[in-house]
């Protein structure tokens, strides 16, 4: 018979595994598995980098408004930019349409909506 | 017992010679320290080797910082995670923190205290940990949940989702369960170190055993008993009154919020 998690043997084999699962020593990780952690990191890293270009592809039609576009359109290049070099140093593989976003204006990016499918794609991480 | 064999004294020839390539080297680590934000001037060796570990892009920074685990980061998930009392895999949050810091090591240039910012890291791979558990949760088997419930003839996924569960739980409620059914800290004591009432503590562990126990069973009621309807509760409410109208003393049984 199928022991139910609601019976008392099955209640002490779950808190059995609770104990276990309880903050502990963490192995010594090998530096292939922190490799390939960072590249992970350097994903995700990319994924939010498109997403926020996405948002940033068209200047904002109220003149108010331009200076702070102009402003987070700066520091977004600084970022990416830094992102670009490190990738490249470390061996790393950039999103071609980053890279097309690094190389060219604002108004020469590719569109929004393909920014924002390949941030999605990048995002959705192998396990 | 024989003594150890020291190396050969060097001649002031010997140190002449080797004069000019002293200074470089010592400039070099002294630059690499002001930029980590080290002040030279009161630096000791351990502030050069540290601002030479940190140096670099990340991945070189990684082949520094993962073997022999010089900036202690495992330690420092183990605190992070009983900090925080979650259910997760610490071999997912030591891999995250490792990355973190090798990344966070370009970024950030000035830091007062290294082992804060080491903390800080895991911290923040952990709440990260977290909000990808409830944004996107997937059934890993390698989790150390996982591991441990197979053989145990417990459904991993179940277990998975209940100690996603837990993890979603105020932090009081997971901290007086794993104190009270982990640590196995007696109420008494537990309560006494609080400076909470024996009965909340033991609610607040119950509210952490349900989390796990409902992600098995979702269909079931909560185990918990429920909070009495208001009809009930509005019979309590003018009985009491009427014993006080009639001057008796309050029964106890009557507090209770569950009717019995």
């Amino acid at each position: 018979m199928k022991s139910s998690i609601l019976d008392r043997r099955a209640q002490a084999r779950l808190l059995r595994v609770l104990r276990a699962c309880t903050p502990r020593r963490p192995r010594r990780v090998l530096l292939e598995e922190a490799e390939i952690e960072l590249w992970r990191l350097y994903r995700r890293e990319q994924a939010e980098l498109l997403r926020q270009a996405g948002d940033l592809r068209l200047a904002p039609a109220r003149t108010e408004a331009r200076s702070a576009w102009r402003a987070a359109l700066r520091d977004w290049r600084r970022r990416a930019a830094e992102c670009a070099g490190l990738c490249a140093h470390d061996g790393y593989p950039l999103a071609p349409r980053l890279a097309a976003c690094l190389a060219h204006p604002a108004h020469g990016w590719p569109a929004a909506a393909a920014l924002h499918s390949d941030a999605a794609r990048l995002g959705a991480l192998p396990t | 017992m024989k003594s150890r064999a020291r190396p050969p004294r060097r001649t002031q020839t010997q140190m002449d010679a080797s004069a000019p390539h002293a200074p470089a080297a010592e400039d070099i680590a002294r630059g690499r320290m002001r930029e980590r934000g080290f002040d030279p001037g009161t630096s000791n060796s351990t502030a050069i080797e540290v601002a030479c570990l940190l140096a670099g892009s990340p991945r070189e920074v990684l082949a520094r910082i993962v073997p022999g685990d010089p900036l202690g980061v495992r330690d420092a998930v183990v605190a992070a995670l009983h900090e925080a009392c979650v259910f997760l895999d610490a071999d997912r949050v030591h891999l995250r923190g490792l990355a973190r810091i090798a990344r966070g090591a370009a970024r950030s240039v000035t830091r007062a205290d290294l082992a804060a910012w080491v903390r800080e890291e895991v911290a923040a791979a952990v709440a990260e940990l977290l909000r990808e558990e409830i944004e996107a949760p997937r059934a890993d088997p390698g989790t150390a949940q996982a591991q441990f419930a197979r053989p145990l003839g417990l459904d991993p996924e179940a277990v998975q989702r209940g100690c996603a569960a837990f993890n979603r739980l105020p932090r009081t409620d997971r901290a007086a369960f794993f104190a009270l059914v982990l640590r196995d800290v007696g109420l008494d004591a537990l309560a006494r170190a609080t400076g909470e009432a024996p009965s909340e503590l033991g609610r607040r562990a119950r509210r952490g055993l349900d989390a796990v126990l409902h992600a098995h069973h979702p269909e079931l009621p909560p185990p918990t008993r429920p909070i009495a309807p208001a009809r009930d509760h509005a019979v309590r409410v003018a009985k009491k009154e009427a014993g006080r109208s009639a001057g008796g003393a309050d029964d106890s049984r009557q507090r209770t919020e569950t009717p019995r």
